[in-house]
């Protein structure tokens, strides 16, 4: 482009009064006339309107003019020159800018030679100000041309962009730190098996959740994730806490329930904190969640296990105890405290245990607990009080409790209350002693009838008949007893089962009375004496015919027992010569087995027998 | 059965408390041919044996109504009528000879009658020696 000069106008003339600013006054003031510029009013046209264009503009801008790069500058470029404002004017640029001067040149020489130059962000480290500052400039360099088209100067358009370089390589530098603390951040939760989630402030919304696999993803922000994560029975738990977290814009904590990746139920360790902006309000919640559902179900599994070990010694009536290797109680079960009638174990807690034991118990108690420490089980019986005083028997092993090392490191003792099995066992042992001594009374008994009728019989054949007769009345006697438990009977029963073998005729023998209780001694006796007299009736009395009849009768009357036997219709009754066994045991033996005495008539009309006497037993109801 | 000694000089007391085993004693007694004394208790044997200083055999069932069981009857004897023999017999216990009194003698039940005969006539003997 060509720049013509106004028609008239004298060239020079108005430099300097287009601007107002200080540059324009230093044109005006400047000693042209020594520079190679020569005069102002000699200046050329071109050089003229570069010059008022240069004043004109707040832009910085200098002029590098002719061959020895005369050096222009406005108000704007003042600035950059720092110290070397104002003295560079008019002077050489070489000079204006020595340590630039290599290195702009070959750059100016070219814009001589009619090139265009812009540059962007280009670093100088200037010294105009008596120390190194490093500066960045964008500038263009451009060709002033005269009328006939030949290039008389370099017209620099420049702005310094230290400031905005500066920034951007601040920020460049910001950038890659948190470039970087992102990378690592991310390389952090890639290494952790936590899964992460952040909140909307009021956590109505989920805006991400990094579940890890073992825990759904959510990608885009949800307002449903309470129910795709959360069984609905635990909801509002989690709700509680996550209200008092955001009411007081504390980090949420909580152990809970989750629902997992594939549809089952889970546990997570979630915490999460508020992150606020500059303003500090908090603008999300930022959380991370652990998967404990193992650990979870370690305890649980631990929690049932312990509860069923605690169910079975409760529910177990052994008392069940630890002690130290001191032997005292450290442990006792709940069913244990429950047969030793504890009712606070704190009371015997820490007490020896030996002592709870009385007498042998007490020495096979030291002696079980000297065996468990050396390793080796034992066990004993013995007595001991419950708390309350009451006397038990019991069953008691005590066993060593190995520790890590194998060695004993506790006792265990467990005592079962056999007291109703001792008893059992004493009154069986009292039983088969008590039937001994009946075995043994009875075959007295047995041998004193035997010998007393061999004592007296006339032959062999007789005595064989008397002896097994008489032991036959004997043996059902016993039958009776033997319901009895061996100690009473009922004379009706007695009299009975005693005159059965002998009744012929049922009308010929009767009995009436009230109904009585006899002692042992007096049904066997009174058996035995019904026996004689039946006996001798049938050999020589009312049952040795065809009609006689035999009646028995008994009573109490003012207390005195009374039992008679009537024999009538018989032969007439002859005394015998000789009183033998018979007649003593009736007369003699029964009797005294009712403190009484026994009579027997030799009556023509009819043998008579009279029993009177105290009876053992008592009267009957009926 | 030819006694050496004089049937008097020896008698015999027989507790039992049942009368039939009380009376096969006292048979056999007899029939051993002592002169011979019963008691269905203790209290009854005190009292014969204050009456009868010929007694020189107790033979007691331990097992008794009364105030003091054969046991006891025997260690009083043996202290208040100390040359007493003492013979006891039961078909309860086993009784010891600590459970005796010095040199008492004790059959069980169902005792052997021989064996008391015996028995009798040997401190018979020693007796009339």
């Amino acid at each position: 482009m060509t720049l013509h000069a106004k028609p008239g106008a004298e060239p020079g003339a108005d430099v300097g009064q287009t601007g107002s600013g200080q540059m324009a006054d230093l044109f005006r003031v400047h000693d042209w006339a020594s520079t190679p510029l020569g005069a102002r009013g000699s200046w050329q046209p071109v050089l003229r309107i570069t010059i008022d264009l240069m004043l004109a503009s707040r832009h910085p801008m200098c002029v590098l003019w002719g061959a020895e790069r005369i050096f222009l500058y406005n108000d704007g470029y003042a600035e950059i020159l720092g110290a070397r404002h104002p003295n560079a004017l008019g002077m050489r640029t070489e000079e204006v800018w020595p340590e630039l001067w290599g290195e702009l040149a070959p750059l100016i020489d070219r814009t001589f030679q009619g090139e265009s130059f812009a540059f962007r962000d280009q670093p100088f480290t200037m010294t105009r100000n008596g120390f190194a500052e490093q500066v960045w400039y964008d500038f263009a360099y451009s060709p002033v041309r005269d009328e006939c088209g030949a290039v008389v100067g370099l017209l620099n358009v420049t702005s310094d962009c230290t400031a905005r370089v500066t920034a951007q390589r601040e920020r460049d530098v910001a950038m890659e730190r948190l470039r970087a603390g992102e990378e690592r951040l991310t390389a952090l939760v890639e290494a952790s098996s936590d899964s992460l989630y952040s909140m909307s402030p009021d956590w109505q919304e989920m805006r991400t959740f990094q579940g890890r696999g073992f825990i759904a993803d959510t990608d885009a922000p949800s307002v449903r994730w309470m129910d795709a994560y959360l069984f609905p029975e635990d909801q509002d738990e989690v709700r509680g806490v996550i209200a008092a977290a955001v009411a007081r814009t504390e980090p949420f904590e909580l152990e809970h329930r989750v629902r997992l990746a594939d549809g089952s139920a889970g546990w997570i360790f979630s915490r999460a904190i508020p992150v606020r902006d500059a303003e500090g309000r908090v603008v999300e919640w930022f959380g991370m969640a652990a998967d404990v559902t193992a650990r979870r179900h370690a305890v649980e599994q631990l929690r049932k296990s312990e509860a069923f070990l605690r169910n079975v010694l409760a529910a177990s009536n052994d008392c069940i105890k630890v002690l130290d290797l001191d032997a005292k109680l450290v442990f006792m079960s709940e069913g244990g405290q429950r047969v030793m009638e504890v009712s606070d174990f704190n009371a015997i807690d820490g007490c020896p245990w030996p002592s709870f034991w009385e007498g042998e118990g007490n020495l096979a108690a030291k002696e079980a607990i000297a065996a468990a420490r050396a390793g080796i089980a034992s066990g004993f019986q013995g007595y001991a009080n419950t708390m309350k005083g009451n006397r038990r028997y019991w069953d008691v092993q005590v066993s060593p409790i190995p520790g890590a090392g194998g060695k004993p490191e506790r006792i265990l003792s467990i005592s079962r209350d056999i007291t109703d099995l001792k008893a059992a066992e004493e009154a069986r042992a009292v039983l088969a002693q008590e039937l001994a001594h009946r075995m043994k009374n009875s075959l007295a008994m047995v041998q004193a009838i035997v010998t007393q009728t061999l004592r007296q019989a006339k032959s062999m054949e007789e005595a064989r008949t008397a002896v097994s007769q008489r032991l036959s009345a004997l043996g059902r006697a016993q039958d009776i007893l033997t319901r009895s438990n061996f100690t009473e009977a009922d004379i009706h029963d007695v009299v009975a089962t005693a005159i059965a073998p002998h009744r012929v005729a049922e009308e010929r023998i009767a009995w009436s009375g009230p109904r009585l209780i006899l002692t042992s001694q007096q049904a066997l006796g009174l058996s035995l004496a019904t026996h004689e007299l039946a006996t001798n009736a049938a050999k020589y009395g009312a049952l040795s015919n065809e009609t006689g009849r035999v009646v028995m009768c008994w009573r109490v009357e003012q207390g005195a027992f009374v039992f008679d036997w009537v024999e009538t219709g018989g032969p007439p009754v002859v005394p015998p010569e000789t009183r033998g066994f018979g007649s003593k045991l009736i007369e003699r033996i029964v009797a005294s087995y009712f403190d009484g005495q026994g009579r027997l008539d030799f009556d023509p009309p009819g043998i008579r027998f009279r029993l009177t006497g105290l009876i053992g037993g008592t009267v009957g109801e009926a | 059965m030819g006694q050496s000694f004089h049937p008097v000089t020896v008698a015999v007391l027989v507790v039992e408390d049942d009368a039939l085993l009380r009376a096969e004693a006292v048979d056999l007694c007899i029939e051993a041919g002592f002169t011979t004394y019963e008691a269905r208790n203790a209290d009854q044997a005190i009292r014969i044996l204050e009456r009868h200083s010929e007694i020189r055999v107790l033979f007691t069932d331990i097992e008794m109504e009364g105030s003091m069981d054969g046991l006891r009857l025997a260690h009083a004897v043996r202290e208040r009528w100390s040359p007493v023999a003492i013979l006891v017999t039961s078909g309860r216990r086993t009784v010891t000879k600590a459970d005796l009194p010095e040199n008492g003698l004790f059959f069980a039940k169902p005792y052997a009658p021989d064996d008391i005969v015996k028995t009798l006539n040997g401190i018979a003997a020693q007796i009339t020696r």
